[in-house]
């Protein structure tokens, strides 16, 4: 899932400076699983705006709302009517959420409520870590399922790195070293042998370095008469 | 709802009680013909583990003075 | 949960969270009068007497249809 974190509520009140009316938009998706933006989220927040601004004298009126999916049009949609009441949008979706918002209502300001952290899950409860780097090409086979993209600091393919320390990394030893987790999970499942073949550089095109990123499949696009966004 | 009075304050506390401890011991307390300030109005919730951030924020924002959660 | 109430600018200690069994009714009546001397020495909620806005929210528009 996208995981996300609240913004300090400090930090929302400067971003929200000289609105009087602010409709809280939710996501039901990644941010609510992850605690940051769900529906509960967007109640204790508006609620705490409301008194937080009463106190400061410069009261801001917030409503509530949730969408299922603040990444898609169709979920979208069903806003616009409301819209047109608000000075302003904050959405407590991810960052994809609040672009979503923006290119579909472009006379609406809309302002982020979450900082979007990274991708990831929840190893125990309370606890998110990151996981995958969307890299564009996927290497798990050769790691037997553990990332270093995400999850070595140094994004090692031939690691591990002189840094790794009785299976803790050395950039910090709160992260487990990947390359150590890689080792004994191959160790494991008797595949210990495939760690020897030398992994070339990888090519980095697919991931942030060539730029932004676009899929198309030509199989499930409309045809062009009925494209609609 | 406003709870609150300007003049002749008295403080209003919210007491979200659980039905098995904390209302049982409320109840207890009415049996025993104990006093406690008229301050406190209690809410029954079937267990202290429903009472949400939200009921709490809510409860200041409606104008309570003070929040219990006894369980 | 207190330090979002501190937060938010309304005191921590207005919140008050005890453990009690069922046959502690003294206990209950000790804690409710220290919460009421507590909240009595803090004052008055720092939102009463501030306005809100006008319209207020949607939420206690509900409330109020009901």
């Amino acid at each position: 899932m996208i995981v996300g974190e609240q913004k300090p509520l400090a930090e929302i009140k400067r971003m929200l400076a000289g609105f009087s009316k602010v409709l809280i938009v939710g996501c039901g998706t990644c941010v609510t699983v992850c605690m940051a933006g769900g529906e509960k989220e967007v109640g204790i927040l508006a609620s705490a705006l409301r008194m937080s601004t009463r106190l400061d004298g410069a009261p801001i009126d917030c409503d509530e709302e949730v969408v299922q999916r603040q990444c898609e049009w169709e979920y979208i949609d069903p806003l616009g009517a409301r819209l047109a009441n608000y000075d302003a949008v904050l959405s407590l979706a991810c960052g994809i959420g609040v672009q979503t918002l923006v290119q579909r209502f472009p006379n609406v300001w809309v302002v982020p409520g979450l900082n979007t952290t990274f991708l990831g899950m929840p190893p125990e409860q309370g606890v998110w870590e990151e996981r995958c780097q969307a890299c564009g090409e996927c290497i798990l086979d050769q790691t037997g399922g553990i990332c270093p993209i995400a999850r070595c600091s140094k994004q090692l393919l031939n690691g591990p790195c002189g840094g790794s320390q009785n299976g803790v990394c050395e950039v910090n030893p709160e992260t487990p070293c990947a390359w150590q987790l890689i080792y004994e999970r191959m160790t494991a499942m008797g595949k210990l042998e495939k760690l020897l073949e030398i992994q070339p550089p990888k090519n980095w095109s697919t991931a942030r370095h060539g730029g932004p990123r676009r899929i198309i499949r030509e199989d499930l696009r409309l045809p062009e008469d009925y494209r609609t966004a | 709802m406003d709870i609150t009075n300007a003049e002749a304050w008295q403080p209003q506390i919210l007491a979200f009680c659980c039905r098995h401890c904390a209302y049982a011991a409320a109840d207890l307390a009415g049996g025993l013909r104990l006093t406690y300030p008229p301050a406190i109005k209690i809410i029954e919730v079937p267990c202290t583990g429903r009472v949400d951030m939200l009921h709490i924020l809510r409860s200041f924002e409606d104008g309570a003075d003070g929040v219990i959660v006894a369980g | 949960m207190r330090a979002l109430l501190d937060e938010i600018g309304l005191q921590g200690e207005r919140l008050a969270m005890v453990n009690l069994s069922a046959v502690m009714g003294t206990r209950l009546a000790e804690v409710a009068t220290q919460m009421t001397e507590k909240v009595r020495a803090l004052g008055p909620n720092p939102l009463a007497g501030v306005k809100a806005h006008k319209s207020g929210c949607e939420a206690d528009r509900m409330v109020e249809l009901k």
